[in-house]
């Protein structure tokens, strides 16, 4: 899997391409911790619209990421996931603890207090 | 037994290597595509595949060096998948079994839960101290008019969130209850996404 980071203000965004897999999550949980090691942040976004496939172990790191990011007062977001990743996140019950938006300029909108979904 | 009655079967010893979890799922998935599976019910074998491998790297080597073997086959109108490792072995399976059975605050501990959901029936047989084998079965669902090929959402325990991770700090009761009720509504109140 591929992260590819882009940082707009206090937001990180990963856009995230390829298997959400073990080996996918061992590289996000890398890759993010780096990248907020270095830079405050109070946002993650995390597009998963080029994600093919996720299973157990890319939900732990995203809620690793999560819990993580309480503790340093940011939140976490979701972005486009395809039908059935979506449909394994909604399963896991992943999206009562991560607002899932349907793009990347919905997520960002969010942190500037609009309701989400 | 149902390996003796397959007329199709698949054979991999994969090195125990968190790379090769792809590789496994996307060979029996591809194996599975000879029985008239929708691609939904490709993508659940994918998961459940994914999940019994995964454990095999993670847990039963602890990422040392081992062999993962993964066979399947089918008679026609029922696919089976056998993982088995020679790893630590599970000492407590019905434990193991359990949602949110995991303490690592990077695993979701729903591994054996997405195996059962995505398959029809799950048996785990392990030795502690020298192995184990998880094997799993499903048959296509039979066709009626027109099916959405791509919708896993359908899938017996795939509706509606079931609860979920628990919070920062506690991540084993409410997730336990949780998963424990997968496919219905109800799960705790947990907190809200965003602010």
């Amino acid at each position: 899997m591929q992260v590819q980071l882009d940082w707009t203000g206090r937001t990180l965004v990963a856009r995230l391409a390829g298997d959400f897999d073990e080996h996918g999550a061992e590289v996000f949980r890398q890759e993010i911790e780096r990248a907020v090691r270095r830079r405050a942040y109070d946002h993650l976004v995390v597009n998963l619209q080029r994600v093919t496939f996720i299973d157990s172990s890319g939900l732990g790191a995203l809620l690793g990421r999560y819990r993580r990011a309480r503790e340093d007062g940011a939140r976490v977001s979701v972005v486009g996931a395809p039908p059935h990743v979506r449909a394994v996140l909604q399963m896991a019950g992943i999206l009562q603890w991560i607002a899932l938006y349907d793009d990347e300029p919905a997520a960002l909108g969010a942190g500037r207090g609009v309701v989400p979904r | 037994m149902a390996r003796r009655a397959s007329t199709q079967w698949l054979e991999l010893r994969l090195p125990s290597r968190a790379e090769n979890v792809g590789v496994a799922r996307v060979a029996v998935a591809a194996f599975a595509a000879q029985l008239p599976f929708t691609l939904g019910e490709l993508e659940e074998i994918k998961v459940a595949v994914s999940e019994a491998v995964t454990n095999a790297v993670v847990h039963g080597y602890g990422h040392d060096r081992g062999v993962v073997t993964v066979r399947a086959g089918h008679d026609g109108r029922r696919l089976w998948v056998e993982v088995t490792d020679s790893g630590r072995g599970i000492a407590d399976i019905d434990q193991a079994r359990q949602p949110a059975f995991s303490t690592d605050p990077e695993r979701m501990g729903m591994g054996f839960a997405f195996m059962e959901a995505f398959m029809d029936q799950v048996d785990v047989e392990s030795v502690p101290g020298s192995g184990t084998t998880v094997r799993m079965y499903k048959r296509p669902r039979p066709q009626e008019g027109t099916v959405s090929p791509d919708e896993p959402a359908a899938a017996p325990g795939a509706a509606g969130a079931a609860g979920g991770p628990a919070g920062a700090g506690a991540p084993g009761a409410s997730q336990a209850e949780a998963a424990a009720g997968l496919g219905e509504e109800a799960g705790p109140a947990g907190p809200t996404p965003g602010r």
